[in-house]
């Protein structure tokens, strides 16, 4: 029932969708219309329902196989395109346009009254359908035109409010940060492209490295270039100061390009080519980055002060989970995970946007005391925080303490460190996240939007961006019932899709069954019918009970503490931070990575060595070189001209001696 | 004398008069070197059509009137360049009566405006 | 070969040295006069030559022609221009010119003795052979060219020198005119015509009208 056909109408619809609100709703309609909203919510409903069939089909079926087309033809030149619709692809179609579908309803009533309201919509549907079409790449090429494709909608939507500047930058820091670790990946492409042109195509790939047709030394090179493609995406340390500044989106863009979407291209890329990582060297380093990106960016989390900012550090350390999980091995977890955490982020966020609707400002110590006036969000906004700190029996509980159980289980020394790094993740997120519901919803109202302006004016600073005026109560429906479902989701669907036990007609680890042993490209089955790959990949995880209870008892201590520090007062936050300025200092300045970026690297080292030398170059010796050589030109001739005096004479003696100089070739050499 | 002898002197007054075309300064000097040249090539075209026999008859065609006529070539190109010459001096010798009129000079080297 | 005796052969070599010797003279005096002078000499000389060569009619028609004519025209352009003594260009003019033309000479001079010139001997056809070395031809009727050979003359001696050669050359040259090289000939006198009204255009005096009233200053 689900054809090829189908499957490229889900990357079709969004794509319509945006042509026709960008050309046929911009032009004629206006810029302001609520039809484009209506568009791109049919389409990427359309999209929605084709992903669960397909998801359907490939669950009673198994990987669809569909033919490569041939794109270009040209000498030695031979690219292909086509559909990989494989157990990994039909999740995160479901995923990709499940939240997408979230975000568009929510971001209805959000972007109401936006003069820009048509091309918000345009640009949502073209980044859907760029991500769409990059989980369903079967050609490395066709996922690197995609990836691309997935930045520029992401540098159009962060920079969505053009006018002003500080989005306009951070657009273009996301841009160029990520281009910077595209250039990695597309070094990975060409290498892998250089070694044997058929490795493009993904099945192809996963074939020869099964019959071990490739080197690890090929697959080390390659999976770097890869791994560099997704540290840029994923924000991964040293990558990962761009997300931040990000959030001067809409807060809707972020729930879904920051949450569940753009981000996790980065996991979805070394998912995808797992039995490349697998194969090379490179599996350590990719679980001890995402280790180190998980605690390092929680520490910014703790001392943030804009709630989307918070979001925004928890994500980043959430796909350093990922990673670390990837890394040692953990394919399923890491999936499930980013499953998991899709919705529970996109919940958050999209409490985070309510929130900016009731108070008028997204910095939280301008917060407080509005749990009274709209406990829809706020009950919302708590479910997903406790499924983010990881309580059972909570979805997060289920997916985080599977990656550390993978990791105690794998054994090695990176995978010890990499689980005591998970761990101290987990106590500082559940404390980040309960500041930030504490600050938001408990205490006092502090003022908003009008009390942060007063205080920017008085102190003579500039007035923060974004704030609106605060209008208590509680969002419209548009906005509060996606909040609402997503909580739903991020109560049960970690438990329900992959149970430790049997629980009615779901067999246990049904998930986790599904994308690695019924993958049998990626995980093949052994020669006596065994799985021991998938096994190894989390196929089947036994339920490590000291974990689980450690990593319980931190999230209870993370939230104790924050619950002694904001709502009881009992150990006062000024007094801590003043106790560790330092440490407080550097924390709340990212580590100075930005001025390391853009003073050293950029200003130092780019602009005055690089470009002075450069530019020196071109003035003496190019110009120079073009300078001489048109003297040069122009004297010889003038020295030329020197043969024509005007003498009769002179000319006759040339033709002498040319026609003795033509007769004496003759007789030379006839 | 043999054809080789004739085509020396033809050559040789050929030579000549290349030599005073390029190296003598007045204009009606010149022009008589010229006509010198003239007549040394056509000393070699009748030269060769009295020792050549007909290309007609050399190929093996049969004799006939225009083939044996043939071997007359040579003086037919002499008659034509003669009056060509004619023709020529007369022109030429024109010009440097204008040259004459417009500078008051019939040298040579004065007449170099398209110099460079 | 053609025999040749060597009265003749003393002849040709007297006329050759007279031609060059006095074209020589032509390209050396300072005087145009004297220049003038031995160019007609020269082309008497070239004219004796033709005689030597069997070319009687050319000969004719050079000593008319050039002798008569152009020698003339000469001498009168060295009166009108009164362009008295001016002589050669300074002397590395001279040496270039000079070895310019030694070089030609050179040249020619190698091409004619390195070349296989053919000769009355490459003649296959029998007839062709007998008619050129031996007889008397009367080939068609009205219509008749002449080669000498055993012809019914009494200059027998002329006979044996000339073999192979046309005695008659006015006649058949004409027919010749007439007939091949048609053409040519009536082209000729159009460029005679043309050289006859270009001659008197570039003589013309210049018209007075409009140059006088501008002010002729810069004329």
């Amino acid at each position: 029932m689900v054809t090829e056909g189908l499957v490229w109408l889900i990357i079709a619809l969004p794509i319509a969708a945006m042509l026709v609100n960008g050309v046929l709703v911009r032009a004629f309609i206006g810029s302001n219309s609520p039809y484009a909203g209506y568009i791109t919510v049919a389409a990427i409903a359309g999209s929605f329902v084709l992903s669960l069939m397909t998801l359907n089909k490939v669950m009673s079926d198994g990987t669809m196989h569909i033919e490569s087309h041939d794109w270009i033809a040209i000498g030695g030149l031979n690219l292909t395109f086509g559909l990989l619709v494989d157990q990994l692809t039909s999740i995160m179609l479901v995923v990709v346009s499940g939240v997408s579908l979230l975000v568009q309803i929510y971001g209805q009533a959000y972007m109401h009254g936006d003069k820009s309201y048509t091309r918000y919509f345009t640009f949502m549907a073209l980044f859907t359908a760029s991500m769409i079409g990059l989980v369903l790449s079967r050609n490395l090429i066709q996922i690197f035109v995609f990836w691309e494709l997935v930045g520029v909608s992401s540098y159009l939507l962060i920079g969505f409010w053009m006018d002003r500047p500080s989005a306009a930058a951070a657009a273009k820091k996301a841009f160029l940060m990520t281009r910077f670790g595209d250039f990695g990946f597309l070094l990975g492409i060409l290498y892998l492209y250089s070694r044997n042109s058929s490795y493009m195509d993904i099945p192809t790939l996963y074939h020869a490295i099964e019959t071990h047709e490739v080197a690890v030394a090929v697959a080390t090179w390659a999976s770097l270039g890869l791994l560099a493609g997704a540290i840029g995406k994923s924000a991964q340390f040293p990558l990962h100061n761009w997300l931040p500044d990000a959030m001067e989106g809409p807060t809707s863009v972020s729930a879904l390009i920051h949450s569940a979407t753009m981000v996790t291209a980065g996991v979805f890329l070394v998912a995808r080519f797992f039995p490349l990582f697998e194969h090379s060297d490179v599996m350590d380093l990719v679980a001890l980055i995402g280790g180190l990106t998980a605690v390092f960016a929680a520490t910014m989390g703790l001392v943030a002060n804009d709630i989307k900012r918070v979001l925004a550090y928890s994500t980043v350390s959430q796909l350093g989970y990922m990673m670390l999980a990837l890394g040692v091995g953990a394919y399923a977890p890491a999936i499930f995970h980013l499953y998991t955490h899709a919705f529970f982020k996109a919940a958050l966020f999209l409490g985070a946007g309510s929130v900016h609707h009731a108070s008028g400002t997204f910095n939280m110590n301008y917060m407080g005391g509005l749990k009274q006036h709209m406990p829809r969000t706020y009950w919302g906004m708590v479910i997903a925080s406790l499924s983010l700190a990881g309580l059972f029996p909570l979805s997060g509980f289920w997916s985080k303490d599977e990656i550390l159980a993978h990791a105690a289980e794998v054994g090695t020394t990176t995978g010890s460190v990499v689980l005591v790094l998970g761990l101290v993740a987990a106590l500082m997120t559940a404390f980040y996240m309960f500041r930030a519901i504490f600050l938001t919803f408990h205490g006092e109202w502090k003022g908003g939007g009008e009390k942060e302006e007063q205080d920017a004016e008085e102190q003579g600073l500039p007035a923060p961006v974004g704030n609106a005026h605060s209008h208590f109560g509680e969002s419209p429906w548009l906005m509060v019932g996606p909040i609402m479902l997503l909580a739903v989701l991020a109560i049960g669907i970690g438990f329900f899709s992959n149970p430790v036990i049997d629980v009615g007609s779901i067999d246990k680890h049904a998930f986790a069954h599904y994308v690695t042993v019924e993958n049998h490209e990626v995980f093949p089955h052994d020669a006596d019918g065994g799985h021991s790959k998938a096994d190894h990949a989390g196929a089947a995880p036994e339920f490590n009970s000291i974990i689980a209870g450690i990593s319980t008892v931190l999230a209870l201590a993370g939230i104790g503490l924050a619950y002694l520090m904001y709502i009881r007062g009992s150990i006062s936050p000024e007094a801590m931070g003043a106790r560790f300025q330092p440490i407080y200092n550097l924390i709340f300045r990212k580590y100075y990575f930005d001025e390391l970026y853009e003073n050293v690297v950029v200003r130092r080292g780019f602009y005055k060595y690089l470009a002075d030398a450069l530019r020196w170059f071109d003035e003496h010796w190019i110009d120079n070189a073009n300078v001489h050589l048109s003297n040069w030109v122009s004297r010889i001739g003038k020295s030329g001209a020197l043969v024509q005096n005007g003498q009769t004479q002179t000319y006759a003696i040339g033709m002498v001696v040319g026609v003795v100089a033509v007769v004496a070739a003759f007789l030379l050499w006839g | 004398m043999t054809i080789e002898n004739v085509l020396l002197v033809s050559g040789a007054l050929f030579a000549i008069g290349a030599y005073g075309v390029v190296s003598r300064r007045s204009l009606v000097t010149v022009i008589m070197s010229l006509e010198l040249m003239f007549n040394g090539v056509v000393i070699a075209a009748v030269a060769f059509s009295r020792f050549t026999p007909a290309a007609a008859l050399l190929n093996g065609d049969p004799l006939t009137a225009e083939a044996i006529r043939s071997a007359l070539t040579g003086h037919a190109f002499a008659i034509f360049v003669t009056a060509v010459a004619a023709g020529e001096a007369a022109l030429a010798f024109a010009l440097v009566f204008a040259m004459y009129r417009a500078s008051e000079s019939v040298e040579i080297t004065d007449a170099a405006e398209m110099k460079n | 070969m053609m025999e040749v005796s060597s009265l003749t052969t003393f002849a040709f070599w007297l006329a050759s040295a007279m031609t060059l010797g006095l074209a020589v003279v032509v390209v050396t005096q300072k005087d145009v006069f004297r220049a003038a002078i031995a160019l007609a000499g020269s082309f008497l000389g070239v004219g004796i030559l033709y005689f030597i060569l069997s070319a009687e009619f050319v000969g004719v028609v050079q000593i008319l022609v050039y002798v008569g004519a152009i020698s003339v025209l000469m001498a009168f352009a060295v009166m009108f221009i009164q362009d008295i003594a001016s002589g050669s260009r300074p002397s590395q003019g001279r040496v270039i010119g000079a070895t310019a033309a030694a070089l030609i000479f050179a040249a020619l001079a190698f091409t004619a003795y390195n070349t296989e010139w053919s000769s009355i001997d490459d003649i296959t056809d029998p007839v062709a052979v007998a008619a050129m070395t031996e007889g008397y031809v009367e080939v068609g009727t009205g219509d008749y060219a002449l080669i000498s050979g055993e012809a019914p003359t009494d200059s027998n001696e002329v006979v044996s020198e000339n073999r192979g050669v046309l005695v008659d050359s006015t006649s058949a040259l004409g027919v010749m005119l007439i007939r091949e090289y048609m053409l040519a000939f009536e082209i000729i006198g159009l460029l005679l015509v043309a050289a006859l009204i270009g001659g008197l255009l570039l003589m013309r005096n210049p018209p007075s009208s409009s140059k006088t009233e501008k002010g002729d200053a810069s004329a």
